[in-house]
């Protein structure tokens, strides 16, 4: 699984965002977009292609992109 | 844990709505959030109206209004009542049940028994399980279940979480023995691990109420809510709907050998319109037969959402047609159940408002 196919999944959960404006270091919450609605999705999303059930806790703790694919990883 | 019933059927539901209908965009400035993101969240999640009952009025209220309609049109003889339920989270008071007191405003016969069921979003499910099981007796011919809750006033108007999508509503549903076999088919589950995952904390003996309890808190998101408030952890909860319900219902089209296409309606428990969509596409159900439109018109009232669904989005079709429905709740307990069955021929499934 790679980071840049995560960055991608990642960018459909949100309305209207281009995954170009993403980068592994961007801090998600910070970004205009993010509300707790985005946050399930992500979590329904990560459910859903990579079979790993993540909590609230483990969005709010993993702060950058890298960070929350790097708990994926280690979940699957 | 499964059951099948058989002999048994649905023959009327009543929805009663309170009137005063209240727009997302009034109570938009109590919350901690920016408007621009307030309506974002609007339109995601499909917010628009809830219905909030009166100063006042109180599940039982509701109840009693529904049964007095029904007793004035001839659709319901509280003399053959055999069983009357109040499924509910905002009874009346800790004692006497509510069920008894309703009893006694309708002067229902002396065998007729009450019970309270304290049970929210899978209460529907709970009573019509628990009505078939009464209906199973010879002597019990004729249940009848009311949902219903008013848990308004226990939302913080400050917790952009649970207050858009809160709703007051009540039930009636008239469930009596027949000759036909019409098999119903359920089961139900039970996870107390997660029991706290929807609390309301203060009010009842474990932590009374006190001026402490009222002290309103901040969160982690940005709500303020006190003890004496209803809290959710909104992650836990869709983390546990999306695990625990597709497996129970691919477990009931085995268990009732009915197929998923062969389902006309699936009327599920409406959490926000988000949480149904997900779960539909997770069952492999087309998103139009799973209904999610009551939380945008009316709001979330627990166990009150299935049989407005049902009344919401059948009305007459339901008296003059027989359809495969498959009802589901979950929530709060944890708690969450299904049920197979054909409803139809209807004396009545309609909503008045109060």
């Amino acid at each position: 699984m790679d980071i840049k196919e995560f960055i991608n999944n990642f960018a459909e959960q949100f309305d209207d965002l281009d995954a170009a404006t993403l980068t592994p270091e961007t801090e998600y919450m910070a970004l205009d977009d993010w509300n707790s609605l985005v946050a399930l999705s992500v979590i329904a999303m990560i459910d859903e292609e990579y079979d790993v059930t993540l909590k609230g806790n483990d969005i709010r703790e993993a702060k950058t992109i890298e960070g929350l694919y790097n708990t994926v990883c280690q979940k699957m | 844990m499964d059951f099948v019933f058989k002999h048994k059927r649905i023959s009327g539901i009543l929805t009663i709505l309170p009137q005063k209908a209240v727009k997302f965009e009034d109570e938009m400035a109590n919350y901690n959030f920016s408007p621009a993101k307030c309506m974002k969240l609007k339109i995601a999640m499909g917010y628009n109206e809830h219905r909030i009952a009166a100063e006042g009025q109180t599940s039982a209220d509701f109840c009693e209004h529904g049964l007095r309609y029904l007793v004035d049109n001839n659709l319901l003889n509280p003399n053959e009542v055999d069983a009357l339920l109040f499924v509910s989270q905002s009874p009346d008071y800790f004692l006497p049940p509510t069920s008894n007191l309703l009893h006694g405003k309708f002067g229902m016969r002396q065998d007729c028994l009450c019970m309270d069921i304290n049970q929210g979003c899978a209460g529907f499910e709970l009573g019509l399980i628990q009505a078939c099981m009464l209906l199973d007796q010879p002597a019990i011919k004729k249940v009848v279940l009311l949902n219903a809750d008013v848990l308004s006033p226990k939302v913080s108007p400050q917790d952009r979480n649970s207050k858009p999508l809160v709703g007051d509503a009540a039930a009636i549903t008239v469930i009596d023995q027949c000759q036909e076999d019409n098999p119903i088919y359920a089961n139900i589950k039970m996870d107390g691990t997660g029991a706290l995952v929807l609390n309301i904390p203060a009010g009842g003996f474990r932590m009374p109420s006190t001026a402490e309890t009222a002290v309103m808190e901040e969160d982690a998101a940005g709500n303020f809510r006190s003890k004496d408030n209803l809290v959710m952890q909104g992650d836990e909860v869709f983390n546990f709907v999306q695990r625990e319900v597709p497996p129970m219902i691919e477990h009931l089209y085995e268990q009732s050998g009915v197929d998923r296409n062969e389902v006309d309606w699936y009327m599920f428990h409406q959490p926000n319109k988000f949480m149904l969509n997900k779960l539909a596409d997770k069952l492999g159900v087309p998103r139009d037969k799973m209904p999610a439109n009551i939380v945008e018109n009316f709001g979330n009232a627990s166990g009150v959402t299935v049989p407005t669904c049902i009344s919401y989005n059948l009305g007459d079709q339901l008296c003059n047609n027989t359809m495969q429905l498959c009802m589901a709740g979950f929530g709060v307990g944890l708690t969450w159940s299904s049920i197979m069955m054909k409803v139809g021929q209807l004396m009545f499934n309609r909503i008045i408002e109060y």
